[in-house]
């Protein structure tokens, strides 16, 4: 037969020999396919020599310049997608309340800070090169107590949602060391609260020059309702850089986190 | 004579050369199936019994790495997406996180994702459930649980805490506390993230959120994607099976 | 028909068969479980190729069990180390079912061969 080897001398005929290469030619080719994969494949680990920053723009050339109300500079290179913070007004009824009692009155205590600054008008650069006028705000000691929700808008088609179920600081206060909260924001965005000549029903623009008075008084205040369209929002506290050393700004309990 | 050597050196025309090299490898592929049929009855093959000592080899050498596993000694690789995964910690302690929104291509089309990159993470407690349908057993759930048990408080006994470096999570819904975030900021150009020193670029121009520091507990999110490109250290690792769809109820164990 | 069926039972008894096929599926379900399409696991970003790589391995390893039955000892070896290192490497294994099919698929190819004939007397070696 020509399959088995020769009983005698053991030789194996020619066709076997065949056989046999052409399965050795098999298997080494299925150990070179194997080892050069595993030789070649991409490591893990993001070792990639990348730059340890990104470049914004041609030569860094949209990379905004911004500082905050504490004097730490940042420059970072911003995305046009806008973050509104939207804490809705309840009305609690129909007057009541303002200047004469005639006007709607709405529940406070929906957010707190004890303190607030804000800057004059900034001209701030996004990452596509286009430039937009902000105001900066800066909020110290930040709390939203109820009813809060930050949505991103008109971003790459889907919207992000952080809702926090009950209280949530962005730099609330922790262990005494005091938190600030910078928010870059349109001069279009509304805070309600009932404060001097701000009241509930009409609100204040962040454009209103009186805003400008909160420069100068350190108000501690709660307040009814915001709806901020925030472009950049960063926290610190203060000591060197604005570094944070075990110190925690913001806390989000119960939060739910949604993408549509 | 003059024949032969007339039709021998007469050049042959092309559809006669095509059926003599098929008449030449028909009757190659014959013979060599003869041989094997030939061979197929020279003798009996099969598996032998001297499987059953490998196999028991190779089974032990699992039982080790498991263990091993469990130890936290040995660390593995976990990298899925397409497959929902619902994970349950009770909590995580992330240092340089960064996420933005993208678009993840499932077999079920193009699904909204926010992915999450840590540079490093501590867990207390991990627990993923996922489903698969299996051909005949109709659909399972599968339940991975490391760590102390997910029951919804840290007890952290010692030892037990899951260590990941570079992990990445793709999710589409999220809930937790976020008990401690600092050093964050919200508004970059999603393509200029980095966690640490390490570029996490996201869609250009694309909202990116980045923070120092991002502890949440009580976390519960169904991912669609989990890379590691570190490792993950599973101390306590448990793999079970059970029938139907099962929630976070099941990730302690009875 | 019948040659037909014939001639594949020979082929099915001349070379490992079963071991060749379990460890082809062990291969598949790891790679069904890595669950990637598979032109992102070679882009960057996220890293899955490890689990390809295995996979892959143990199903390249159950297809030359079939096709080159003489090197059955060498190939079935190297699929029971293939699927232990999945477990590391790609999903602890598939979920422990990958690595299980190509452990019992390397050791039933490992040890394929001629079975002792059942008469006593000359016992044919493998060619």
């Amino acid at each position: 037969m020509h399959g088995s080897p020769d009983g005698l001398t053991g030789a194996v005929p020619i066709r076997d020999r065949t056989r046999r290469g052409r399965q050795r030619g098999l298997v080494l080719l299925v150990l070179v396919a194997v080892v050069g994969a595993l030789l070649l494949s991409p490591r893990p680990g993001r070792d990639e020599a990348v730059a340890a920053t990104q470049p914004c723009g041609a030569n860094d050339a949209n990379r905004a310049s911004l500082a905050t109300g504490q004097g730490v500079a940042l420059h970072p290179c911003l995305s046009k997608v806008n973050l509104r913070l939207d804490i809705p007004r309840t009305q609690t009824a129909n007057v009541g309340c303002g200047v004469f009692w005639l006007q709607a009155c709405f529940a406070d205590g929906k957010w707190s800070i004890t303190g607030v600054k804000r800057s004059d008008a900034q001209t701030v650069k996004f990452a596509d090169g286009t430039t937009e006028s902000l105001y900066r705000l800066t909020f110290k000691q930040f709390s939203i107590i109820k009813d809060g929700s930050l949505t991103t808008t008109n971003g790459t088609g889907y919207t992000l949602k952080i809702l926090p179920d009950s209280a949530a600081s962005l730099g609330g206060s922790v262990s005494g060391t005091t938190i600030y909260t910078d928010l870059w924001v349109t001069g279009a965005s509304m805070i309600y609260l009932n404060f001097l000549t701000f009241n509930c029903t009409s609100g204040a623009r962040v454009d209103n020059g009186l805003l400008a008075l909160s420069n100068i008084i350190d108000i501690s205040d709660t307040g009814c309702g915001m709806t901020l369209d925030i472009r950049y929002a960063v926290t610190t506290s203060v000591g060197a850089n604005g570094d944070i050393n075990g110190v925690y700004s913001v806390a989000l309990p119960d939060t739910t986190i949604e993408v549509s | 004579m003059t024949g032969t050597s007339s039709r021998a050196s007469r050049r042959l025309s092309p559809r006669e050369r095509v059926s003599r090299r098929t008449t030449v490898l028909r009757d190659r592929l014959e013979s060599r199936t003869d041989d094997m049929l030939a061979r197929s009855r020279s003798g009996r093959r099969g598996t032998r019994v001297r499987a059953l000592p490998m196999m028991g080899t190779g089974l032990a050498a699992v039982a080790a790495m498991f263990m091993l596993v469990s130890q936290s000694v040995l660390a593995v690789n976990f990298t899925t997406s397409d497959t929902a995964y619902r994970i349950y910690t009770d909590r995580v302690s992330g240092h340089y996180a960064a996420s933005y929104i993208n678009e993840q291509t499932t077999s079920s089309g193009k699904k909204a994702v926010v992915q999450f990159g840590f540079k490093a993470a501590s867990l207390n407690g991990f627990c993923a459930i996922t489903q698969q349908n299996l051909p005949a057993l109709g659909t399972v759930s599968v339940i991975i649980t490391a760590g102390e048990p997910v029951d919804g408080t840290t007890t952290a006994p010692a030892g037990q805490t899951i260590e990941a470096n570079w992990l990445y999570l793709a999710s589409d819904s999220l809930k937790g506390n976020g008990d401690q975030i600092a050093k964050m900021n919200l508004g970059q150009s999603a393509d200029t993230l980095m966690t640490d020193t390490t570029a996490f670029p996201g869609t250009p121009g694309g909202f990116g959120l980045q923070a120092e520091v991002m502890n949440i507990s009580k976390l519960d999110t169904a991912s669609y994607g989990i890379g590691l490109d570190g490792q993950i250290s599973l101390p306590n690792l448990k793999i079970r099976v059970l029938p139907g769809s099962r929630t976070y109820a099941d990730c302690v164990s009875s | 028909m019948r040659r037909a069926w014939a001639v594949f039972t020979a082929w099915r008894r001349t070379r490992p068969f079963w071991g060749g096929a379990l460890l082809v599926l062990g291969g598949g379900w790891i790679v069904r479980l890595m669950s990637y399409p598979l032109l992102v696991a070679v882009s960057g970003g996220w890293n899955s190729s490890a689990g390809y790589i295995m996979g892959g391995a143990l199903i390249l390893f159950g297809l030359t069990a079939w096709f080159a039955p003489l090197y059955g000892q060498l190939v079935g070896i190297l699929g029971v180390l293939a699927a232990l290192a999945a477990f590391v490497g790609a999903n602890l294994g598939g979920l422990f079912l990958g690595t299980l099919l190509g452990i019992v698929g390397g050791s039933m190819v490992w040890s394929w061969g001629e079975k002792p004939v059942r008469l006593k007397g000359s016992r044919a070696r493998v060619a």
